[in-house]
């Protein structure tokens, strides 16, 4: 009697706990990738934080490929993630949340040290990645590590899972610009065409194009 | 580097304040009264009392340990007696996730905070 309630029961409960893992981990990347954009259309924040992310990976490797200013904020943010799904998954019953909550920190941790092997002795710009195509499909680890060398490119390559975000980015990025922090500065001041986001020196590949250029 | 605006003394006695809450609140409901919210305060009084600064991850650390001690607790006592928290959510109605709410709204309110005048906002990574 009780095997067969289990047999019942077992496809249901790892279905829905699947889909809440996937829903966890979709809702989050696009959360990051979201951030990620934002971060990119914030000189303030991005000097005294992200940009620290770019100069890093430019330059070339004399240092761990997980420092620990980046284990502490990728991990802050994993802590937040956990919480607030265990407490979900507590009030639901479905444990699915959790579980894709400790998921996306692993994939998150992964995923930078796999990216991070592009860093080595050559600077990430002079090994020509060559840019990666619009694709709708997942976010390859070589996809994401252009972005560090190249984080103004006319394709974005924000997202860690799925390039869609990305796409979706692209679409939004005419008006969504406006709403960001340099968005509405540039409206306030009237200075320049707030489509236009191309960071100032902190920018990764600025001091490289100068160089190369030169 | 101070990874989660971490404060020992604080998580310490949200803790204590927690398991406490519990007993207290595992008392009441043998009593009749569900009242989940007294985990949540005196967990996030304890840390308002002990923190050195303020702390918004800190808020959010003992805003889920009043959750929990209060899903625990009640297993122990009134009409939830036996059930674990693997069933709480069976024991839910609208009124009493309303009142854990209300829980996890002290708790957060009070434990991101610090009773001392001017204290410092700690950040993660900071």
């Amino acid at each position: 009697m009780l095997i067969e309630s289990f047999n019942q029961l077992a496809p249901m409960t790892v279905l829905t706990t699947a889909l809440a893992a996937f829903a966890f981990f979709f809702v989050a990347d696009l959360i990051y990738a979201l951030d990620h954009y934002l971060v990119h259309h914030d000189r303030e924040r991005y000097k005294v934080t992200h940009g620290r992310h770019h100069r890093r990976y430019n330059g070339k490797k004399d240092a761990p490929q997980l420092d620990a200013y980046e284990l502490s904020t990728y991990t802050t943010a994993a802590v937040v993630s956990w919480l607030l799904m265990s407490v979900l998954s507590l009030f639901t019953g479905n444990w699915g949340f959790l579980l894709g909550a400790v998921l996306k920190y692993a994939h998150t941790l992964l995923f930078h040290l796999y990216q991070h092997g592009w860093w080595g002795a050559v600077p990430l710009r002079k090994q020509k990645l060559g840019a990666p195509k619009r694709t709708w499909l997942l976010a390859s680890a070589k996809y994401h590590a252009f972005h560090h060398s190249h984080p103004d490119d006319a394709v974005f390559t924000y997202s860690e899972s799925w390039a869609g975000f990305d796409r979706i980015l692209e679409w939004a990025h005419p008006w969504l610009v406006k709403l960001t922090k340099d968005g509405r500065a540039h409206v306030r001041t009237d200075h320049r065409d707030p489509t236009d986001d191309h960071h100032d020196d902190t920018s990764a590949g600025g001091a490289d194009d100068a160089a190369e250029a030169r | 580097m101070n990874w989660l605006g971490w404060s020992t003394r604080a998580m310490i006695g949200a803790l204590v304040g927690a398991i406490l809450g519990g007993f207290a609140y595992a008392w009441l409901l043998a009593r009749g009264w569900d009242a989940p919210y007294v985990v949540g305060a005196l967990a996030g009084l304890a840390a308002f009392v002990l923190s050195p600064d303020k702390s918004g991850l800190r808020g959010l650390i003992v805003m889920t340990l009043a959750l929990w001690t209060g899903a625990i607790a009640q297993g122990f006592a009134g009409p939830f007696r036996g059930v674990g928290v693997l069933a709480f959510h069976h024991t839910l109605t609208p009124a009493r996730v309303a009142l854990y709410l209300v829980s996890a709204a002290v708790a957060f309110a009070l434990a991101r905070t610090s009773i001392r005048r001017g204290a410092g906002k700690r950040a993660a990574g900071a």
